[in-house]
């Protein structure tokens, strides 16, 4: 059951020599209860992407497309029809908790006041707040806590307990983990996990790691220079990438390696800038199998059911 | 987080060159730069400017209305106007770019010591500072004076006497600051001595906003030479000053109303070229403002 | 003879009392060969990015130091001339002021050595893969890999023999980690350079260090060759970071987090081993007593009870 549908999103941002096309026809596309990763790295339009999902692109932005959220178009709505989608519908956590969680509200306040739309008693409010914080594996005594008397881990889920308040259908997660500890991050990744089962929230997680991606997306797209490049399931991708830029990135993890390695690889050269998008494929001047007819726009081709790369030479 | 690979890090430093094209574009700024180049050549060439000797009496054509000969009239000594005017931007401009200069350079001095030396000279100074400012300011001018006699060096002195408390404070405020900065960490790893980091690293990062408040406190101290002349404490006569100009004009008020209009004129067209070129000024060499400018 | 030496170092926390106070590090020693490559591990709150410190003379600290023979003021002195440190932040670890050609020549005229400034900007540029005319560049128009570069340079120029690395791949997409990384490992064959990594990725110091040293609270908890210790680990910590990596492998997916529990505060240590209200396989012992660093195997230590 489909609950989010984006189609032919493009986003620009105003920029000093003309716009700058951070997504540039991007089809996404999650049902209910899953989770899907959106990997990319720096400049590849994914932190537009999360943005666009909540309908929260900065002004001065110009989009086109459809993000089409349990059948609403979020491009279409007006802010105030947006407004109530968020925190019901769709929520968000960020990669800095800190600046999530107002720093003058204890936890408490903070919990009771995300729930202001719903109509219910200041009890009724703390009593879910305090089953919230339960959900996520925190003691009640944090209730009475400000944001900064808390270690980064908690801050992290207190964030997630804030963003599970209104049982939303789908939840968002930016660079949820980047910022905390590894034996922190894994109990944050299992609670995501868990969140599935017992709420049947769907999950997109966008990350630029792709070990987050792999301990708990069932299906994954890799974003570049604005453009989905591949997406399949994880074990598809993870077996047997058909785009060049995912087997570098797959091949430049550290932890890839079996051996220890003289010489760690790389991707040499850069994402191109956006202000001017190549007419071909994006990352053909990077590319190790790059051939003559690269230099025109590559086809979208499915490998399977669930997998396709965007690639002339996918298949070969 | 990211690494943003091409995009250079940090907000870029407004250049000399792009500050001034958007000073000239802002018309109080431009109005500004126009009149304070005005007064300082004023200033610089007032032998050769001022049509006439400023301190030669002509008692019989004293007080005399505007006319071909005084362009600006007579004072009650029959001294040409114009001229003592002219001469009075040399006092003003004088004591003001002395008084804020030396003030400004203690005050770097002084905020540098406290903010990067040991602990212990930084309240020490604080204590010292914070005396000095909270004397009144008038009342300590008027004391001073009184003791040491009026005259262009205690004026000076008395005026950056108070001034300098103000800049330490806010050179100190901001090499503390820097003081934990990563780069001040590398220069102390690398085995630079706190002289050279004081000097050749911090004291370029933190004396920008002490030319723009200094700047400012120039028609500031413009206006308090011509007050403290006016009440005769600041500059005697016969050296013209528009403070002691402005009061021959309020005493001879009755016979020469135009006296005192004269005088006040060049004052307040001074301080505000100063104060429109000095924010004007802040307002372009802060790169976090220069988008609204456009 | 060890180039680098620390026994028993120890950082209290500033303002605490000088003993029996809390403090960041304690009894912290370890000691590096010349051209060897140590990796320094742990997460937040472990004390690495102090001890590098400690070590280096930055900031104050008990505890014997010694350098290429040296102790005590000498050995700072011969540090600030004979070892470079680069810091998490490049674009903030150069002077705002300070024009890169500038910048990178800037150790010879701390120490007093002449040299023809522009020709020697340019000799330590080409080192690092940058062109001579980023020279005349300031920090804030440099890209984040540039600076990077930048302060490499800088490091190398008065022929260090030891290299501290603060995070070097900090902020880094993976794409690019690699640049920094074989960079380093190629100065360390070519000159014969000692380096300390610190760094809370393990896969990075995996493939950069000879030996690694494990930090936990302030503790030193392991130590070892690194390729026996990511192999086979002997403390249980150790082995709760190597088993918390998350894998992109779906199929090595865990179905419970290894090691629970956040990081306690230095101000709350637990008695005993730091360790013991996480570890899975704490005894009455571990509240107790604290373990002592020991050898267990060859070149290998370990501070466990039951290791």
């Amino acid at each position: 059951m489909t609950l989010l549908a984006v189609e032919r999103l493009c986003v620009a941002y105003p920029g000093e020599g003309g716009p700058v096309h951070a997504l540039r026809g991007v089809d996404l596309r999650v049902d209910r209860g899953e989770i899907v990763g959106v990997v990319g790295e720096s400049g590849c339009g994914k932190s537009t992407l999360a943005s666009a999902l909540l309908g929260l692109l900065p002004p001065g932005a110009t989009a086109e497309g459809r993000v089409v959220l349990d059948g609403h178009d979020l491009l279409a709505l007006p802010e105030r029809g947006r407004r109530r989608l968020r925190g019901p519908t769709v929520s968000l956590v960020s990669q800095d908790p800190m600046g999530a969680l107002s720093p003058v509200l204890t936890v408490a306040e903070q919990l009771c006041d995300f729930q202001h739309n719903l109509r219910l008693s200041r009890r009724d409010r703390h009593d879910r707040a305090r089953e919230a914080l339960g959900s996520v594996g925190l003691p009640d005594a944090l209730l009475a806590r400000f944001p900064h008397e808390l270690s980064g881990g908690q801050r992290q889920r207190v964030a997630i307990a804030a963003a599970l308040l209104n049982r939303p259908a789908l939840l968002v997660a930016d660079e949820p983990t980047t910022a905390l500890d590894v034996t922190t991050e894994a109990q944050v990744l299992d609670l995501l996990g868990r969140l599935r089962g017992d709420a049947g929230t769907a999950v997109v997680l966008v990350t630029h790691h792709l070990g987050v991606v792999g301990a708990l997306c069932d299906r994954v797209v890799v974003l570049y220079a604005g453009e989905i490049v591949e997406e399949g399931r994880v074990e598809e991708v993870h077996d047997d990438p058909r785009h060049p830029y995912t087997r570098a990135l797959l091949a430049c993890d550290p932890g890839a390696l079996a051996a220890r390695a003289r010489r760690l690889p790389t991707i040499p050269g850069r994402p191109p800038g956006l202000a001017a998008p190549p007419p071909g494929c994006s990352f053909a001047p990077r590319c190790p199998r790059a051939l003559g007819r690269c230099l025109t726009p590559p086809p979208r081709v499915r490998l399977s059911p669930s997998h396709a790369a965007l690639c002339h030479r996918a298949l070969a | 987080m990211s690494s943003a690979a091409e995009a250079p890090a940090g907000p870029a430093a407004a250049p000399p060159r792009t500050a001034l094209r958007a000073l000239l574009r802002d018309p109080l700024g431009a109005f500004g730069l126009a009149v304070v180049v005005l007064f300082v050549l004023m200033a610089l060439l007032a032998p050769w400017v001022a049509p006439q000797d400023p301190l030669a009496l002509d008692v019989r054509d004293k007080l005399a209305p505007p006319s071909w000969d005084h362009w600006a009239g007579t004072d009650q000594l029959g001294r040409d106007l114009l001229s003592r005017l002219v001469w009075g931007a040399r006092v003003a401009l004088g004591v003001a770019l002395a008084s804020v200069g030396v003030a400004a350079l203690l005050g770097l001095l002084l905020g540098l010591l406290a903010g990067y030396g040991p602990r212990w000279l930084d309240a020490l100074l604080v204590l010292v500072l914070d005396g000095v400012s909270a004397l009144p300011l008038i009342m300590f001018a008027l004391a001073v004076i009184t003791v040491a006699g009026p005259g262009i060096p205690t004026l000076v002195g008395v005026i950056a006497a108070v001034s300098v408390p103000g800049y330490a404070r806010l050179i100190r405020a901001q090499t503390l600051a820097l003081r934990q900065a990563p780069f001040v960490e590398a220069e102390r790893a690398m085995g630079a001595s706190p002289a050279r980091i004081a000097l050749v690293h911090l004291l370029p990062n933190v004396v920008g906003p002490l030319v723009i408040v200094a700047s400012m406190d120039i028609p500031v101290v413009v206006m308090l030479e011509a007050g403290l002349s006016y009440l005769n404490f600041g500059v005697r006569p016969p050296t013209p000053s528009w403070g002691n100009i402005l009061q021959d004009g309020y005493a001879s008020l009755r016979e020469a109303p135009w006296m005192v209009a004269l005088a006040g004129l060049p004052l307040v067209l001074c301080t505000l070229g100063f104060t429109f070129l000095g924010e004007s000024l802040r307002d372009a060499l802060d790169p976090r403002l220069r988008g609204t400018l456009r | 003879m060890s180039l680098l030496e620390a026994e028993g170092v120890h950082v209290g926390l500033p303002g605490a009392r000088r003993r029996g106070g809390p403090d960041i590090l304690s009894g912290v020693s370890l000691s590096l060969a010349p051209a060897e490559a140590l990796g320094l591990v742990g997460e937040s709150g472990s004390g690495k990015t102090t001890l590098a410190r400690a070590l280096l003379g930055l900031v104050p600290a008990q505890g014997r130091v010694a350098f290429e023979g040296r102790a005590g003021a000498g050995a700072t002195a011969a540090l600030r001339r004979r070892a470079a440190i680069l810091f998490q932040d490049p674009v903030a670890s150069l002077s705002p002021r300070l024009s890169v050609g500038r910048a990178v020549t800037e150790p010879f005229v701390i120490h007093g050595l002449s040299v023809d400034r522009p020709a020697k900007a340019a000799e330590l540029l080409d080192r690092v893969g940058l062109p001579a005319a980023l020279a005349a560049r300031y920090p804030h128009e440099l890209s984040g890999g540039q600076a990077r570069r930048v302060c490499v340079a800088r490091a190398l120029a008065l022929s260090p023999a030891l290299l501290v690395a603060d995070e070097p791949t900090a902020g880094l997409d993976v794409s690019v980690q690699g640049e920094v990384l074989n960079l380093l490992a190629t100065l360390r064959e070519e000159a014969g350079l000692a380096l300390l990594v610190i760094s809370h990725n393990l896969a990075v110091v995996r493939h950069l260090a000879d030996r690694v040293a494990v930090l936990y609270l302030g503790r030193l908890v392991e130590e070892g060759p690194a390729e026996a210790v990511f192999a086979d680990p002997l403390h249980p910590y150790t082995r709760g970071l190597l088993a918390s990596e998350p894998s992109p492998d779906p199929r090595r997916r865990r179905t419970q987090a290894p090691v629970t529990g956040e990081i306690p505060s230095l101000l709350s240590r637990p008695s005993g081993c730091p360790f013991h209200p996480r570890c899975p396989r704490a005894v009455a012992r571990c509240r107790a007593e604290a373990p002592a660093l020991r050898p267990l195997a060859p070149g290998r230590r370990a501070a466990c009870h039951l290791a």
